[in-house]
Order: C-alpha cells, then structure tokens, then sequence
C-alpha cells in the first residue's frame, strides 16, 4: 500500500511540475518601458536622419498559391487565384522589409507613444504584414471580416496569446512588454494568414512599401547599426554614422535565392 | 446486445482518433482557442455555418470526443450493470476515466497553446483508450465467453507482448516527432543526409532518428511474432490478424518509402500528368487498360480520371480505355486462351452459362444489361469470352453499357474534386451526381429485372 501510494505521489507532482512548466514559462514579464532607457532626451536641434531603399536583385520566387476554399466568406472577399505575401517585388524594390536601429543608440529616452497600432484582419489577410511598435504600446486587434478569425502570437519573448474574434467589428487590445523582432501572428483558422511584429525600445523603425523606401527620422548624431529584415530572405545590416542634422543612406538588396521557388 | 454496442463504440473511437490526427496535420489544434466552451458558444450549440478552416477539424474532433465519451459512459453503466465478471465492470470504469482524463488533455492542450508533452500524451492516451474499447468488445463477444479453443503458449505470449510493447513505444516517438515539428529533421529517405548514419546531430533529428529505428525494430517484432504465430499455432483467429499485422507494417513502410503523402494530392497528380503533356491522357488510358487486366476497380481509376481531366475529357478517356480492356480481356479469352480460362472461371462461369443461350441469341441486350449491372466487374470480362456471345455484340453492348457508369463516376469526382472555390461539398453539381448514382443504381436494378428476375443460381 505504501508503494502505491508513493507512485501515486511522484505521478500527481509529475503532472504539477510538467503543467506548471508548461503554463507558466511566458508570463516572467518584465514592467512595460515605452519611455526606452531612461537617459536624456533626443535634441531635436541636432537629430539628423537616415534613409535608404531596399532592392531585389534576380527574379522574385513565387509566392505559394493559397487555396481559401475552407471559408467562403474569404473567397468571396478575394476570388482567386491568391497567393502568399512573402515576396512583394515591384520594379526591383522590395516591400515588407522592416528596417530598424538595432545597435548604438544608448540609453535616450523617447516620448511616448503616439497612440495605438493597428491590425486589421479584413479579407482574411493581417493589414498590415510587417510593423513594429514600440513597447507598451497599445495594439488593437481588429476583426472587419464577417467570419471567424483567431489571432494566435507565437512570441520567443513575450507572452504568447491566442485570442478568437468570432464576431464582425470585435476589437481587442494588446501590449507587449519585451523587445523581440520578429514576433510571428498566424490565424489558425485560416491557415494562410500570417503576420510579423517588431517590438523596440525605441521610435527609429519602418516597413518599406511598394517603392522599396524606408525613412529612420529624428536620430541623434552617433553611428548606428542598421537592420533590414525580410520574412524569407533573412537579415542584413549596416554601419551608418551620422553628425549633428546629417541625413545619411543605408541602402539594402537581397538577392534571389538559388532555387527561385518558395 | 452488449457485444454489438462495445463494437460500435470501438468504432466510433476509430472514427475519433482519425479526426484527432487531422487536427494536427492541419494544424488546427488553435482554432478555438476557448475550451471547453467554441468562441464562447456552448459546444453544442456553435453554430455550423461558422465550421470553416481549421474549426472545421478542432470543434469537429471535439463533437465526436463529446459523443464517444458519452458512448462511453453508457458503456461502463451497462457493464456494471449486467456484467458478472468483476474485473470487467473496472474496466469499463477504467476506460471511463481514460475518455475523461482524454478530454482534460485535450483542454490542457488548447490551454497552454499545445506544448509538446501534453499534445504527445493526448495522442499516446487516444491509443490506449482504443485498445480498451477494442478490448471490451472482444472480452464480452460469445467466443470469447464459451472459451473457445486456448492457446497457452508462453514464448508466443512473450513475442506478443514483446512487439505490442515496442508498437506502443514507437506510437509515443512518432507522436513526439509530430508535436516536435521533428516530421522532417531528417529530410531524406532512406538514407540520412546521403549516409547510412546521420551526420550531425540535434534534438529533433535524435527524436526522427529514434522513429525511423524504432520502425526497423517494430517490423522485426512484427515479423517474427507472424512467423511465430503461423509455426506455433494453426488456428485462423491467431493467423488472420498476424497476416493484417504484417500487410498494416507493410502499407505503413511503403506509405512513408514511397513519399505518398505528397504523391496522392489532386495538385501532385495533376503536377504528375502535366509532367508528362501531351502524353497524360496516353498514360491515363495505358493504366486504366492495364487495370482491367490486374483487376484494378475500374471505377477508381476513372474517378481518378474524373478528377484529373475534368468530366468531358476523362469521359472520352476512359470510354475508348474501358472498351479497349473489356475487349482486349474478350479475345484474349476468346481465341487465345479459352481452355485455360474455362477452367479458371468455373465459378463466375456456372452463373454465366444459363445465360449463354440468351448471350447467343440476344446477345447485344444482355450484354448491354450485364454492363449496366456489373459495369466493368473483371470476373465479367473474362466469363463472357468464354461464352457463345458473338464479338460485335459484345463490343457494342459494352461500349453502350458502360456509358451511364463512366460518366456518372467522372462527373461526380469532377464535381467533387474541381467544384468552383468556396462552394460548399453539397453543392449543386455534387447532388446532381449522387442523383445519377441514384438513377444508375435503379435503372440497373430495373433491367436486372427485365433480364429474368434474379440472377441465374448455380447448376453444376
């Protein structure tokens, strides 16, 4: 009797260790820091800038072709054929990059955000794709299509989360309290829909558009190590230095992979 | 009654464990996010207008886990109930308490956003709740009662054992690899990385590695328990299941050695013909011959036609194929090998040969109507050349009998398979289809009637 009730014992602070493991490994979060390090403020009178493109040399992969057939509401929204997000390359410039100061800004502290970011799930896409925010920031999660979707964030360093929106128009709020770039959204309900965040301490950040262009306003003068990040083609960065009310360029290209498939 | 009712529940757990794997291979074990409630609704009442994506699979897995469990639990009741054997009534508690504790996992699992060690746990309890529904219905069948004939054998007992225990293991390693994303750690087959050993090392490639020679070890297991099962023993209910045991590990090696998974789309095969332009419908018409002549269901590779070529094409296809075997078969038959073939197919023959004065005199309708009836059956292919049927009747009631059978196959897999985005699998072309099925069925069935009642019985 005793045996068993031992066994009985070690498997009942088996299953504890391995739920408490589980469940409670995201949520040592530190205190949200919107305001960045806490040192002096940015003069304005001497920020200068830092601007670039972002180009795509050789021939864009295809984007794999999506089937929405499991979701009328998505089909009718967008017919077909529709294809996935990953290379959008228009006259060699590529868009979706999110380019941000990675290294070299110290400990300033920033004014805090404006107000909240946005994602949108409107014909069963994220609008946007690729965005930042800053830490603390609110992010509003917004549901405009009138079928179901749930926003499912598979972070490294924040808090994962996955939160269903069955109804048109619902609208739900999120903060992140750690930096991390990238965090991926995916829906799983619809498995094509994906999304990345970037979370900073700090305002220099930017997603390209259609032309490729990026624009980091406002820095102090210093050198920098600048970041351009695309969901398949990976990383670069660069060493920019700038002085007092100088406006430097950073420009980035990704190559075509060797295989031109995706 | 009891019997019966233990086997449908063993059924029904099939049917369970099935939707519960779809779940992960379409990875929509977060689609709900809630549980137990489904976007907040009640489970039964979410409404199935919003079943899309991969809610259909997560809410879907979760109504036939709520059904089985219920199943379950009027299961245990009625073996406390009425079972006299007391170790019986536990289980039937004990496989209760497996189907709830199935339903905690699987809540913990959504929960927690499907940690590896849960998700494994849920799939490794799914199998041992089988087995004990399996294990009721066969306890509490009549044969099992009387006792049958024993075999008491302790070195086939330890060989059983033995591989039920390295399944098992491998069950838990496969399922790890699955909830470790680890499916493709190792991305070639059968060697690793070109070698016979892989050459660098990870978790994931340790858990793939640990899945692909515990496969070597359960088919060994598998093996020697069949070839121990067949020396030790004669009695079928034991060599039976050795053989299923052999020809599952067999299906499941060549699934994985012959890269099914992505072969047996509709967009590989399609990928697969348009390899091959123009010579895919060449290729189509080759195999659906050579199908008629290896007793391949005709109907298969037609819808698989169907499904490829869309209905017009694969009509025309499979038409000229169909008339080409069927009659290719005949005068094989016929002038070749009628001796041989008569003796072969006694059987089918012997049903045959009451109707062999009619095949003489009215040959073209009874081999319009035999079509219609049978279509393409293979035993039917062959009989009738043995027969006294005349050729241009045989090929003339074939090429006309066979058309309600083809084109109703190709336009019910082509409204299947190619119906517009979006639309719904009961969609208007697919209900035109299964009233064709209809119709054929009953027009069959009327001219069967026409031809002389039922079928001619056995004479000699």
């Amino acid at each position: 009797m005793r045996v068993r009730t031992m066994w009985i014992g070690i498997l009942g602070m088996a299953l504890a260790v391995s739920i408490t493991a589980c469940g409670g490994k995201k949520d040592d979060l530190d205190a949200p820091d919107a305001a960045g390090g806490g040192g002096p403020k940015v003069d304005a009178a001497t920020a200068g800038n830092i601007e670039g493109v972002v180009s795509f040399d050789g021939v864009a992969p295809k984007n794999a072709e999506i089937s929405m057939n499991a979701d009328p509401v998505c089909v009718k929204a967008n017919g077909t054929p529709q294809t996935q997000e990953t290379y959008e390359v228009a006259d060699g410039k590529l868009a979706n990059v999110f380019v941000y100061v990675k290294d070299g800004l110290g400990s300033f502290s920033y004014d805090p955000p404006a107000g909240p970011i946005t994602i949108d799930q409107k014909g069963c896409r994220y609008h946007p794709h690729v965005f930042g925010i800053r830490i603390g920031q609110e992010l509003d999660i917004i549901n405009s299509d009138p079928t179901l979707h749930n926003i499912h964030a598979l972070p490294k360093g924040n808090a994962e989360f996955n939160t269903g929106q069955p109804i048109q128009g619902m609208k739900t709020m999120h903060v992140f309290n750690n930096k991390e770039v990238m965090v991926p959204f995916k829906c799983d309900v619809h498995g094509w829909m994906n999304a990345y965040l970037g979370v900073l301490d700090h305002p220099y950040f930017q997603t390209t558009g259609a032309d490729g262009k990026f624009s980091l306003k406002g820095l102090p003068p210093g050198t920098y190590t600048i970041e351009a990040w695309h969901e398949k083609a990976g990383t670069q960065t660069a060493q920019v230095t700038i002085a007092a009310k100088e406006t430097k360029p950073a420009n980035f290209t990704f190559k075509a992979p060797a295989t031109a498939t995706d | 009654m009891l019997h019966r009712f233990a086997k449908f529940v063993a059924g029904c757990t099939v049917l369970l464990v099935l939707a519960g794997s779809l779940v992960t291979s379409t990875d929509s074990g977060l689609s709900v996010p809630d549980w137990p409630t489904t976007y907040g609704w009640n489970m039964f009442t979410f409404p199935p207008s919003k079943w899309v994506g991969g809610i259909l699979y997560e809410h879907g897995h979760r109504l036939i886990a709520s059904t089985v469990g219920f199943f379950t639990i009027i299961l245990a009741a009625w073996l406390w109930m009425s079972e006299p054997r007391r170790w019986m009534k536990w289980l039937g508690v004990a496989a209760l308490g497996a189907v709830i504790a199935q339903g905690v996992l699987g809540g913990l699992t959504v929960m927690f956003f499907l940690p590896a060690p849960i998700s494994t746990a849920h799939a490794g309890l799914a199998e041992i709740f089988f087995c004990m529904t399996v294990a009721i219905a066969l306890f509490t069948s009549p044969r099992w009662i009387d006792g049958g004939q024993l075999v008491d054998d302790a070195e086939l007992r330890t060989f059983a054992t033995t591989t039920t225990i390295l399944i098992y293991c491998q069950i838990l390693v496969g399922a790890t690899m699955r909830h470790t994303g680890a499916g493709l750690a190792i991305p070639d087959f059968p060697l690793m990385f070109g070698h016979l050993w892989p050459t660098h090392w990870d978790a994931k490639i340790a858990v793939h590695f640990a899945h692909r020679a515990g496969a070597v070890l359960v088919a060994m297991a598998v093996l020697a328990t069949a070839t121990a099962v067949f020396r030790r023993t004669s009695l079928s209910e034991l060599r039976r299941p050795a053989v299923l045991l052999v020809v599952i590990a067999a299906m499941v090696w060549g699934y994985h050695a012959l890269d099914l998974p992505h072969r047996m789309t509709v967009a590989g095969m399609r990928a697969l013909v348009d390899s091959h332009a123009p010579y895919g419908p060449l290729v189509f018409m080759t195999v659906c011959v050579a199908g008629i002549f290896l007793h391949v269901p005709e109907i298969v590779l037609i819808a698989i036609g169907g499904v490829l070529f869309g209905s017009v094409h694969a009509f025309a296809y499979g038409w000229v194929a169909s008339l080409i075997g069927a009659t290719s078969t005949f005068l094989l038959v016929r002038y070749v090998a009628r001796d041989y073939f008569q003796r072969a197919l006694r059987g089918p023959l012997v049903r045959l040969r009451a109707l062999d004065e009619r095949l003489e005199r009215n040959g073209f309708w009874t081999v319009l109507v035999l079509r219609l009836v049978l279509f393409l059956a293979p035993p039917l292919n062959w009989a009738l050349g043995a027969t006294r049927v005349r050729v241009p009747h045989y090929v003339a009631g074939t090429a006309l009998g066979v058309v309600p059978g083809i084109a109703t196959t190709v336009f019910f897999a082509d409204s299947i398979a190619n119906r517009p985005p979006g639309s719904d699998v009961l969609s208007p072309g697919v209900l035109l289809g299964a009233v064709l099925v209809i119709a054929l069925v009953a027009t069959a069935t009327f001219a069967a009637r026409r031809l002389g009642g039922r079928p001619p019985a056995p004479s000699a």
